[in-house]
């Protein structure tokens, strides 16, 4: 019989060993997948790397905006609270203030609080076990988690030590040091936030202070949020704030200096809670800081409606991830994937800058590269341990743009000695590139980045940039589209060089009395440009004829949008028809068969049918006649990344060469004596030595009810072998003294003279 | 009473038996160094777990030289009174302990003694002692006084607490009971009467709030409850899913932390394990007590399927060997020490890989000559010692036994 029974005992303990390992077949092949899912979620956890933004240089690489990898110390302030002695002392004594009633305890300051660490150690472990006993448990837990954590003991250390003392003694007296071991924890955490601070370069109470502040604002923000709260918000729901917004990273100090990362890296232990993390950010070199910012942009905080799709896609994943596995199928496994990655790699964190003006914003989908993507292994304990996997970052790509710094530089010092609301424009008639686009009133980087609410409410409007977008009613070309007019009388044989016509000053037409500034007499074509003959052009219109000139104007380019600006004027009211319409709107005067004709003439000396003109336009508009006909499409992007970024190329528009020269040749006649931009006339400064060719333009268009006089000078130089096309502007205004100009040559031909002059011009005149 | 004993030399001496635990050990300091070495101590507590070793081995050597019985007649009743004296001293002391529970006794160089798991092994020869020269137990009546031999002691030991190891001892009871001859009917009323007393105890003040949330934990399988919150996410039912969400996250945290982290080591292994020293779960610092009570976890990372079914042959074969000189010996009393040793060990194993596993609930005690600890592995050594000492000498016992019916091999 025993043998027996001890056969069953074997028996028993085979069933036993099968159970066990029919255990083990579970958990290691059926629900293998479950196990290693359960487990990457308690050890791995991604950390993003960023990008460095693309950097943008000039034509000659010097760099305007410069993208960087920087370094900020962050704080992590429910790490700081729970790991350090000083955020200890903290969350105890405003455990005193907030649970227990202590109102006189007002949470002191970091810095105070390392100064009088016995006060405030023997304050806040004044509480005895019975005081302790009538809090909420939740309350109750976290001031022993605390207070045994400063003293440096073991949960059970803590309990053996708890234990032996009558309920009603405080916890100072614990042992008998315990005062002393709080403060030199807090002396020793105090000593290394010094080292700290004196790495990075302030001193130790500023960081100490800063790090209060951010704890503040915490404090604050779970405040807010408990304030806007629709409902009473009870223990559970503070909690879920709590720890929402103590988990939320703060930037303490931005680009921090290697010497720091390398202390706190180090030693990661010494310095718990605070966290050193790399940033993208954006370096301005000083000498081309203040180079039209509103032209190259800036970078600011990613926008709500950028963050939103963020949260949204996360939502989204989240909401996918939730389904049972039998559940998603091949379709929503790819977008589970897109998403993530999306996730990972593109959408807009809240820390993150993006682009959020000029070229900056333009050039946003290229400068922005891809976040990379560092797999972290952490222990229990939430320390890095490792970083497993990396998926590098994508930087993004650097632009290159057309621009010359320094003659940009040199266009926007002139306009500051002018200090008028004015802008130049200057590219090369070859193909178009900008060369320099100024403006004025040119507001600065630091204006533009701090004052950017003043800026948008400034009546000047200086958040415009005046070469392609213009505040209110851009102007009129003018005079200066006489060339236009010109060109397509050539072109069709209504007008030649010597066409005469007569100016009499006064030119009645039906029933009304056009005007011209003098008494120009018989006059021939290149003489009426000169002098901006207004009745000679009047004259010729008719025979040249409205579609004509559109069609010219067309052929040049106006009315071809850029993309320079949103919306952008576009030189031209309209095509065909639509003219028609313009036309019978604009002149209301006589509804019959003569208003089409008063249009045509209006339209020939820049108005009517041309309006709403930019100086970018303007400059377009002349180069044709510098580089022999050819119309050019500026831009301003030569190079992103490696390739050579396609421009429109100079395309022919069929001018005649004898047209072209006809014109050039009144053009540099404008710029000589008896010209409206020559010496002696409307001024003293002589452009000839410059081989300036040009022509000027002084519409008038309506500024709050009152008609102003805009004034315009476009051209070209040097003459013979054109480096570069200009249009410069001075916007008319109504000012206190009344109306400031007279004349685009009076006003605008200083600009030039002076901008001439400049010693960065050097390369583009002949001297 | 009237018994006759003649010991033979040690030419029976059982070196398969040895050489699986001595085998087990050496697994075992494998795995000490791997959960306990870092780069400040390259040992870990390895070379700690070779000095106890180094001092079961000369033990086991001293203890297999005393012919057995000889034992009974002096030792074994001291060691069993001692051992209940100090259980009850340990009771009444005001503890210091860094452990919350008050097993130990601490001793110079930073040692420290755990006494119930030599109280454990010296119940076993007492028990036997007292069944020894009885007829087999056939009422109840005949039940009390073994029961009380062993349920003094346990009760002393779970009020230490320290759950698992009394919990030990009721099989062992069981085993030695069965083999004493109780007859079946007498052994299922215990059963059934042990059941109504665990029941009772579950719900009696001796139990403390903790070790009742392990059990409860125990009856409810994470895999099932993460599919569970999962679908009903996926109808759309969030406030349902977030209440087991609530009841994952205590699945995950307090007393379960141990486990959850236990199965994600074992679940991770697969068939051959990530290799020793390699066990992400292990290095990564996530699991308490890996070196001692969870070593078992650590062995199906680290060495996979393979590895934790190899450990568990090894168990096996041990309980097997042991039985088996059950078999061989026709001494009665020495057929139940092996018995109780048998039962002990294989006990130990089921509820210390059992509770790694996840099919038991939390329950702290040690895997027999693996895990880190002096007291485990000593107590162990003598345990076996005396299995080996029993098969060693051929005692040629006269007693009524001897003449019953079939009991004549």
């Amino acid at each position: 019989m025993i043998l027996e029974r001890l056969r069953w005992l074997t028996w028993g303990c085979v069933l036993l060993f099968v159970i066990v390992d029919m255990r083990l077949v579970h958990l290691q092949f059926v629900a293998r997948d479950f196990w290693e899912s359960e487990a990457i979620q308690t050890r791995e956890d991604g950390e993003s790397v960023p990008f460095r933004r693309g950097s943008i240089v000039d034509r000659y690489g010097k760099w305007l905006a410069v993208g960087e990898i920087e370094q900020t110390l962050n704080l992590h302030y429910s790490g700081f609270r729970r790991n350090t002695p000083l955020g200890q002392l903290h969350a105890g004594l405003r455990l005193l203030r907030d649970e227990m009633g202590h109102a006189d305890v007002v949470v002191p300051r970091l810095d105070e609080m390392v100064q009088q660490a016995t006060q405030y150690a023997q304050l806040y472990l004044g509480m005895t076990e019975r005081e302790l006993s009538e809090l909420p448990r939740r309350v109750r837990d976290d001031y022993g988690y605390y207070a045994r954590t400063l003293l440096g003991m073991t949960s059970e250390e803590y309990r053996a030590a708890r234990a032996k003392y009558p309920d009603d003694k405080p916890l100072a007296e614990l042992s008998a040091d315990t005062v002393e071991r709080v403060v030199a924890q807090v002396t020793l955490h105090s000593k290394a936030l010094g080292d700290l601070a004196k790495a990075i370069g302030i001193p130790r109470a500023e960081l100490l202070l800063t790090i209060d502040d951010k704890i503040r604002e915490i404090e604050q923000m779970i405040a807010d949020a408990e304030a806007a709260s629709a409902v009473p918000v009870d223990a559970k729901q503070r909690l879920a704030y709590r720890r929402d917004y103590e988990n939320r990273v703060q930037t303490l100090a931005r680009g921090i200096p290697y010497k720091a990362v390398f202390l706190v890296n180090m030693a990661p232990e010494r310095f718990l809670g605070l966290e050193i993390h790399d940033i993208d950010s954006r370096r301005y070199p000083s000498k081309y800081e203040n180079l039209a910012p509103t032209l190259i942009g800036w970078v600011g905080a990613a926008t709500v409606e950028v963050c939103k799709a963020t949260r949204q896609h996360e939502l989204r994943l989240r909401q996918l991830e939730s389904q049972p596995p039998e559940l998603i199928d091949d379709q929503m496994a790819d977008e589970i994937y897109e998403l993530r990655e999306r996730l990972r790699r593109t959408d807009y964190l809240p820390e993150e800058q993006m682009g959020r003006e000029g070229l900056e914003s333009v050039l946003e989908p290229v400068l922005r590269g891809e976040r990379g993507y560092k797999k972290l292994e952490r222990d229990r304990m939430g320390v890095d341990i490792e970083a497993m996997g990396k998926q590098p970052p994508i930087d993004g790509r650097d632009v290159q743009l057309t621009l010359d710094a320094d003659l940009q530089l040199a266009a926007e010092r002139v306009l500051d000695k002018l200090g008028m609301e004015a802008s130049i424009v200057l590219l090369d008639p070859k193909d178009g590139a900008i060369r320099a686009m100024a403006t004025w009133p040119n507001p600065s980087r630091e204006d533009v980045t701090k004052n950017y609410g003043k800026l948008v409410n400034d009546p000047r409007q200086p958040l415009f940039h005046r070469a392609f977008r213009l505040p209110g009613n851009p102007p009129p070309p003018g005079s200066v589209f006489k060339l236009i007019v010109a060109a397509a009388g050539l072109e069709s044989g209504a007008l030649s060089e010597y066409t005469p016509e007569e100016c009499t000053e006064k030119f009645p037409i039906y029933g009304i009395t056009l005007k011209c500034l003098h008494h120009h007499g018989l006059i021939d074509l290149k003489t009426a440009l000169q002098k901006s003959c207004n009745i000679y052009f009047y004259k010729t219109a008719r025979a040249v004829g409205l579609e004509r000139i559109v069609d010219m104007a067309t052929r040049i380019g106006i009315g071809t949008k850029y993309g320079f600006a949103d919306p952008e004027a576009l030189g031209l009211v309209g095509e065909g028809h639509a003219i028609d319409e313009q036309a019978r709107k604009l002149v209301p005067w006589d509804k019959k068969r003569s208003s089409k004709e008063l249009y045509t003439m209006h339209t020939a000396i820049g108005h009517g049918a041309v309006d709403d003109i930019t100086p970018l336009q303007v400059a377009t508009m002349v180069a044709p006649f510098a580089n022999g006909g050819d119309r050019v499409t500026p831009y301003i992007v030569s190079r992103i990344g490696e390739k050579e970024w396609p421009h429109a190329k100079p395309e022919h528009i069929g001018l005649k060469a004898s047209t072209v020269d006809i014109i050039r040749h009144s053009m540099i006649m404008v710029c000589e004596p008896g010209g409206t931009a020559g010496p002696g006339q409307n001024g003293v400064e002589d452009l000839r030595p410059w081989r300036v060719a040009g022509k000027t333009g002084t519409p008038q268009s309506i500024d709050k009810g009152v008609e102003v006089d805009h004034a315009w000078f476009a051209g070209f130089f040097p003459y013979d072998k054109p480096q570069l096309a200009f249009a410069v502007y001075v916007a008319g205004r109504v000012t206190a003294g009344g109306q400031a100009l007279r004349g685009g040559g009076r006003t605008c031909r200083p600009v030039l003279h002076d901008l001439l002059q400049q010693p960065e011009l050097r390369n583009y005149v002949v001297p | 009473m009237n018994s006759r004993t003649r010991t033979h030399a040690l030419d029976d001496f059982d070196w398969h038996l040895l050489a699986v635990a001595l085998v087990l050990t050496l697994i075992g300091f494998a795995f000490v160094w791997s959960t306990t070495s870092g780069p400040e101590a390259p040992g870990g507590l390895m070379y700690r777990q070779m000095l106890y070793a180094g001092v079961s081995l000369p033990l086991v050597a001293v203890i297999i030289r005393i012919p057995y019985p000889a034992l009974a007649r002096g030792i074994i009743p001291l060691a069993y009174v001692i051992g209940n004296l100090v259980l009850v001293f340990l009771l009444f002391r005001r503890t210091d302990e860094v452990r919350a529970t008050q097993a130990f006794i601490r001793l110079p160089f930073g040692f420290s003694l755990q006494a119930s798991e030599f109280v454990k092994v010296a119940i076993i020869p007492t028990l036997a002692m007292y069944l020894r020269h009885r007829a087999a137990p056939r009422g109840l009546l005949d039940l009390v006084l073994p029961t009380a031999i062993v349920a003094v002691p346990a009760a002393l030991i779970a009020k230490q607490p320290d759950l698992g190891t009394a919990v030990i001892l009721v099989p062992v009871l069981a085993a030695m009971l069965y083999c004493a001859g109780t007859r079946l009917r007498v052994m299922i009323t215990i059963a059934v009467g042990i059941g109504a007393l665990a029941v009772a105890f579950y719900h009696s003040p001796l139990m403390y709030d903790y070790q009742r949330a392990r059990i409860r934990s125990f009856f409810e399988s994470i895999p099932e409850k993460t599919q569970q919150a999962r679908e009903l996410r996926a109808a759309g039912q969030h406030e349902d899913a977030e209440k087991v969400e609530r009841g994952l996250r205590t699945l995950k945290q307090g007393s379960n932390l141990q486990v959850y982290h236990a199965m994600i080591s074992i679940g991770t292994g697969g068939v051959f394990g990530q290799g020793i020293k390699q066990g992400k779960h292990n290095q990564l610092n996530f699991l308490p007590e890996r070196h001692n009570d969870f070593i078992f976890a650590v062995v199906g990372e680290e060495l996979g399927f393979i590895g934790g079914t190899t450990i568990l042959t090894l168990y096996f074969l041990l309980v097997t060997l042991i039985l088996n000189i059950a078999r061989r010996t026709r001494d009665h009393f020495g057929r139940l020490i092996c018995v109780g040793v048998a039962a002990m060990f294989g006990f130990q194993v089921f509820l210390n890989t059992g509770v790694a596993t996840g099919i038991l609930p939390v329950t702290g005690v040690t895997l027999p000559f693996l895990s880190f600890g002096g007291s485990s592995m000593i107590a162990s050594y003598m345990a076996l010692a005396l299995v080996l000492s029993v098969g060693a000498h051929r005692v040629t016992v006269l007693d009524g036994h001897t003449f019953r019916r079939g009991n004549m091999a």
